[in-house]
């Protein structure tokens, strides 16, 4: 082999060590493989027998985080193509001021917000938990759907209004399809960043409201690596599950428009 | 352009939607300057209390806490850039083959932070593997030299919360490097070579200028990151001295309503540092329209 083709393998081995190792390291030790002890199935085993709260632990956090998706979905659309539409020098500006929560470190703003959801009631509530989500991860979906509507000229959409469609006709025919791919990036940060949280959730949420990092933590404050391990590789693969899943639905969606994917 | 005829009210309703998200966010700092203030701490008006920002410059803590906050910031966002430009730069010369199978590297990305969290406690802490691994080698043992070479950044939990904070953040550089770099065309370095120029100067005046801006905004979402997250640091992190956001919290939620002031202080000095680093952000995205941005 030549020197480059060396070269290229030696990056490909220390890349493959460095991100697939930690992986297996939690592979491993939710089997109770590790140095003096025998190979169990007692993480696992526990997790099954604990179906219940686990279960409703995952159940829960796949649906504020699937919610938070649908929650700023909707509340960005029409500010992002107004945006996106704006010649105006200010925009750029607004623009900043409106992505900043993203930036932010969340426990500058979450502590003030945790005492007024305590005056308004809404600690300690799943309703409180998705609100406070949506604020901390609506800037990615803000930015993805600004930059997807400046990809779609805007004499698509008169095209449509002159042919006499309304507008939601309009929205939901000609710029809908071209908003999607960007849509599904945005929304899978949006996703990963409400599903993976753990000091919002537990602040806001309280501990009455039950999520999946909740569940996890304890496991690992207590040094229960086994458990913890096995809890984090269910982690892994419910968001991998989910973005190929989305994946297939895309593509299904584009192709049955006949645009290319 | 039909924008330009569109009504001028239609513009500011277009925002309306985001209100209540602006509204949140706005309440929120604004309550915690009030009560860094002293004001609003109580539900009784009649109990006074002092505003918190003398209490926190004149105490111990807050300096330790700050400047040990920053400290981890600035190495983790430090190591994070370096590594991950390197890696981006590794990445550019694979073949493509090899390319799919080192997309690997995103997997940090989709990992939550608590899992990264307990990953490094795997790897590092005392009973993990590293540890192990260097126990085992009894040449090492010989030369006294056990894993408490993990621990040499002296206070606890620092090498720790580093290395969780490189091993998330690196592959995020990358990313933003990467895109970038896949439109560089290579055929610029291979003409300053026939030209004469040394790998030195061919790197500061070809690649540098490309890559500089990718990374330095990559950069500074990494610092922000990792000076006020709490989740790493609650798992990983010592107490004494803790990261401004554990101290601000131990003394918002076990402490009585007398310390509120300070920690609420503490706060609004957080957020003055970010917003500051949030501008330098926007002033270099700006400078680069076509980028791959965060945010």
């Amino acid at each position: 082999m030549s020197r480059p083709g060396v070269l290229n393998f030696g990056v490909l081995i220390v890349v493959l060590v460095f991100f697939t190792l930690p992986v297996a390291l939690l592979v491993l030790y939710s089997l109770n493989v590790r140095y003096g002890s025998v190979p169990s199935l007692r993480a696992w085993l526990y997790l099954a027998g604990q179906y219940r709260t686990f279960g409703a632990a995952l159940v829960s956090s796949l649906a504020y985080g699937l919610s938070a998706v649908a929650l700023v979905f909707a509340a960005c659309v029409i500010p992002a193509k107004a945006i996106a539409r704006s010649s105006r020098s200010g925009t750029a500006v607004l623009e900043a001021v409106l992505l900043t929560p993203a930036l932010l470190p969340s426990i500058t703003f979450a502590i003030g917000v945790h005492q007024l959801f305590i005056r308004a009631g809404l600690v300690d509530t799943w309703l409180g938990v998705l609100l406070v989500l949506s604020f901390v991860a609506y800037p990615y979906m803000l930015r993805a759907l600004i930059a997807a509507y400046e990809s779609i000229d805007p004499a698509y959409e008169q095209c449509a209004r002159n042919l006499g469609a309304g507008m939601f006709q309009t929205f939901r025919l000609v710029e809908l399809p071209f908003l999607l791919p960007g849509a599904a990036a945005g929304g899978s940060v949006v996703f990963l960043v409400a599903f993976s949280d753990y000091f919002l959730v537990f602040l806001i949420g309280g501990g009455i409201v039950p999520a999946y990092t909740s569940y996890l933590v304890p496991f690992i404050r207590s040094a229960d690596y086994s458990i913890a391990s096995a809890l984090s590789i269910v982690f892994l693969l419910v968001p991998i599950a989910l973005f190929v899943a989305q994946d297939r639905l895309l593509t299904l969606v584009l192709r049955g428009r006949g645009m290319a994917v | 352009m039909s924008n330009r005829r569109a009504p001028c009210r239609c513009r500011v309703l277009a925002f309306l939607p985001l209100v209540p998200f602006v509204l949140l966010m706005v309440a929120g700092i604004g309550y915690t300057g009030m009560q860094s203030l002293g004001l609003l701490v109580s539900t009784r008006s009649s109990v006074a209390y002092e505003p918190g920002y003398a209490a926190i410059l004149g105490s111990a803590w807050f300096y330790r806490s700050l400047f040990y906050s920053l400290y981890i910031a600035s190495v983790s966002t430090g190591l994070a850039v370096i590594l991950g430009t390197l890696l981006a730069l590794a990445l550019r010369r694979l073949p493509d083959r090899l390319f799919t199978a080192a997309l690997v590297y995103k997997v940090p990305l989709i990992l939550p932070h608590v899992v990264i969290g307990l990953i490094v406690l795997l790897a590092f802490g005392g009973r993990g593997l590293i540890a192990r691994a260097v126990d085992a080698i009894s040449f090492w043992a010989a030369l006294g030299l056990t894993h408490r070479v993990f621990d040499l950044l002296s206070p606890p939990g620092s090498g720790a919360l580093i290395a969780a904070y490189v091993f998330k953040s690196a592959p995020f550089v990358t990313l933003l490097v990467y895109a970038v770099l896949r439109r560089f065309d290579t055929r610029q370095t291979e003409t300053a070579r026939m030209l004469g120029a040394g790998a030195f100067l061919r790197f500061r005046c070809l690649l540098f200028p490309v890559l500089w801006p990718p990374a330095a905004t990559a950069g500074v979402i990494v610092f922000l990151f990792s000076f006020g997250a709490f989740d790493l640091p609650f798992l990983l992190g010592g107490s004494r001295p803790a990261m401004l956001a554990i101290d601000v919290f131990n003394r918002y939620w076990y402490r009585d309503l007398s310390a509120r002031p300070a920690a609420m202080a503490s706060l609004i000095v957080m957020l003055a540092i970010s917003l500051a680093f949030v501008i330098v952000y926007f002033l270099l995205v700006r400078r680069q329209r076509r980028g791959v941005r965060h945010v």
